[in-house]
């Protein structure tokens, strides 16, 4: 398989609009990631103040699989194994700055620091995440790049709100979307940062259910057990409890295509988004 | 026959005084593929608002997880590489059950599930991620029987002598800046001779929760931790805390963990919410 990390990412990099760059020693190893993101009406969450947490999920998710695919070369690229996210506040004036860099670079796996900070409200932490990926070696070898590393994207031609540029509908008490080839990744499977935004409508939809109110993700814990080849994939919450800081939810995302596999398994906060910043 | 001195190791933990043996957990493999445990909640486990604490929890976790993944890598060996829980309930009387089963069995990983539940309801839910490491002689061996009747750990004497912090020697140094101390001791060493991975996420959540009971000014207790663990702890563990986020009713801390004598390398990192209700 030829992995064209670039033109797999294309969609994905448009639509979330981070622009990427290398800002560590590279040549002696180091590898830091710096991302930038505006926020885009198209992001904005049900408060309308901050972006919305699954595309803060899937950016960070971005970035950090960028510098984890740096960090696995020469030897392989990265496919994500878990994503663990807190978001520290749910406003946003911008743009955000996502910066990630390498705790462990493993033989068989990396682990990526992600911190996003609010250049528009003094730097003020955003959300601290960490994302383990697992190093494989493609078949024709790992994927080139030009160091230091750096993508620009160009403007989002496809502005909409993130359940509808991914097609997302609501199924009973669950959510569910198609396997849209321009949502696949460098390894022809759904895009991590895609499966995190699911699982993020996937919660607020069983949360607001519950609160018949505006509600967001403020903290995520995602699983990634299995590929999604093949579609429909179905993400369904489970509520487990309440407290201070919103209800805990666990949600299964599965392939129904693929013999209902499991994909994903998450566990989510979803609060009001007028329960503290 | 002459004795391999690691086998004879592995054979031997954990040590008759040793955190694992005063828990007292009953544990059950079953044919289904599940593991179960049995905690008895006791005073030494409490905390001052008379509940059990987050990061007792999470040992009892790293254990049932740790053993279920490591029947599920055999004959290969495992290491906690991640350890999340998520609490929506307290624990204060009675029993608190933790069952545990395999999300995903990987080559390199073994991802598993744990959910809490005490006499009064649930309790929690967590999951773990533990990297597959080849054999060594110094791995404990294990009883490979698929469904195995309810096991224990406990031996005459075994229990504690005093509240669990200070049988594992926490020191709070500086309770606002969620700064603490714990010594790696014979009582508290996992079966590869570091500090247990549940010791670490308890000293992140007594670092984050002084340091977020500060910050938000109401008596908070933790509810998640997310942990990935990048290093073993072999000598005296030290916390550092950052509070992101603090309001009456919770607040989030990021708590990094060093080993003092190995060069203030960092071994762990966290990130922890605390709320006033759980």
């Amino acid at each position: 398989m030829d992995l064209d990390v670039q033109r797999a990412q294309r969609a994905v990099t448009q639509y979330f609009g981070v622009e990427q760059h290398e800002i560590g020693d590279y040549a002696n190893g180091e590898v830091i990631i710096e991302g930038i993101a505006p926020v885009q009406p198209h992001l904005l969450g049900a408060a309308k103040s901050g972006i919305r947490s699954g595309a803060l999920l899937a950016m960070i998710d971005h970035v950090g699989g960028l510098t984890a695919g740096l960090a696995a070369l020469p030897e392989g690229w990265v496919v994500s194994t878990n994503l663990s996210l807190r978001i520290a506040t749910l406003d946003h004036a911008g743009p955000l700055r996502i910066r990630a860099e390498v705790l462990r670079r493993g033989r068989a796996a990396v682990v990526i620091r992600v911190r996003a900070t609010d250049d528009g409200a003094g730097t003020r932490t955003v959300a601290d995440a960490v994302l383990t990926s697992a190093v494989l070696v493609p078949e024709t070898g790992p994927p080139q790049w030009q160091r230091p590393a750096s993508t620009v994207p160009a403007p989002c031609e496809d502005p909409q709100p993130l359940e509808v540029w991914l097609g997302v509908r609501a199924d009973g008490d669950a959510v569910e979307m198609d396997v849209r080839d321009d949502l696949r990744n460098p390894w022809g499977i759904l895009h991590g940062a895609v499966v995190a935004s699911l699982v993020d409508l996937a919660a607020e939809h069983a949360v607001g259910a519950i609160t018949h109110a505006p509600v967001a993700t403020a903290d995520v814990v995602l699983h990634f057990l299995a590929p999604g080849r093949v579609g429909p994939v179905t993400a369904r919450a489970e509520v487990l409890g309440e407290r201070a800081d919103g209800h805990v939810a666990r949600v299964e995302v599965r392939d129904r295509g693929a013999d209902n596999r499991v994909m994903s398994v998450a566990t989510a906060t979803v609060r009001g988004v007028d329960r503290g910043k | 026959m002459t004795s391999d001195p690691g086998q004879e190791e592995a054979r031997s933990y954990p040590p008759e005084l040793h955190l694992l043996r005063d828990l007292a957990l009953d544990v059950e493999h079953r044919a289904d593929g599940t593991s179960a445990a049995w905690l008895k909640v006791v005073p030494e486990l409490l905390d001052d608002t008379g509940a059990v604490r987050a990061g007792v929890f999470a040992t009892i976790v790293d254990m049932i997880g740790g053993g279920l993944s490591a029947q599920t890598a055999a004959p290969n060996w495992i290491a906690t590489a991640d350890l999340t829980l998520h609490l929506v309930g307290r624990a204060t009387r009675g029993t608190v059950e933790a069952v545990a089963r395999v999300l995903r069995a990987g080559r390199t990983t073994v991802v598993i599930e744990v959910s809490l539940r005490s006499v009064d309801g649930p309790l929690g839910i967590a999951t773990m991620t533990f990297s597959v490491l080849p054999r060594r002689d110094d791995n404990p061996v294990l009883n490979l029987t698929p469904a195995a009747p309810r096991t224990s750990l406990v031996l005459p004497g075994s229990g504690f002598r005093a509240p669990l912090l200070a049988e594992l020697g926490v020191t709070v140094v500086d309770a606002a800046a969620g700064v603490v101390e714990v010594p790696v001791i014979d009582y508290s060493r996992n079966s590869m001779g570091a500090l247990q991975g549940g010791i670490v996420a308890l000293a992140i959540d007594v670092a984050a929760e002084q340091a977020l009971r500060a910050a938000c000014g109401t008596p908070v207790r933790v509810s998640d931790v997310q942990v990935t663990y990048l290093a073993f702890v072999r000598g005296t563990l030290r916390t550092s805390t950052e509070v992101v986020a603090a309001s009456p009713g919770f607040g989030t801390a990021l708590v990094d963990v060093i080993d003092v004598d190995a060069e203030t390398r960092r071994t762990t990192t966290a990130r922890v919410v605390a709320t006033k209700d759980v």
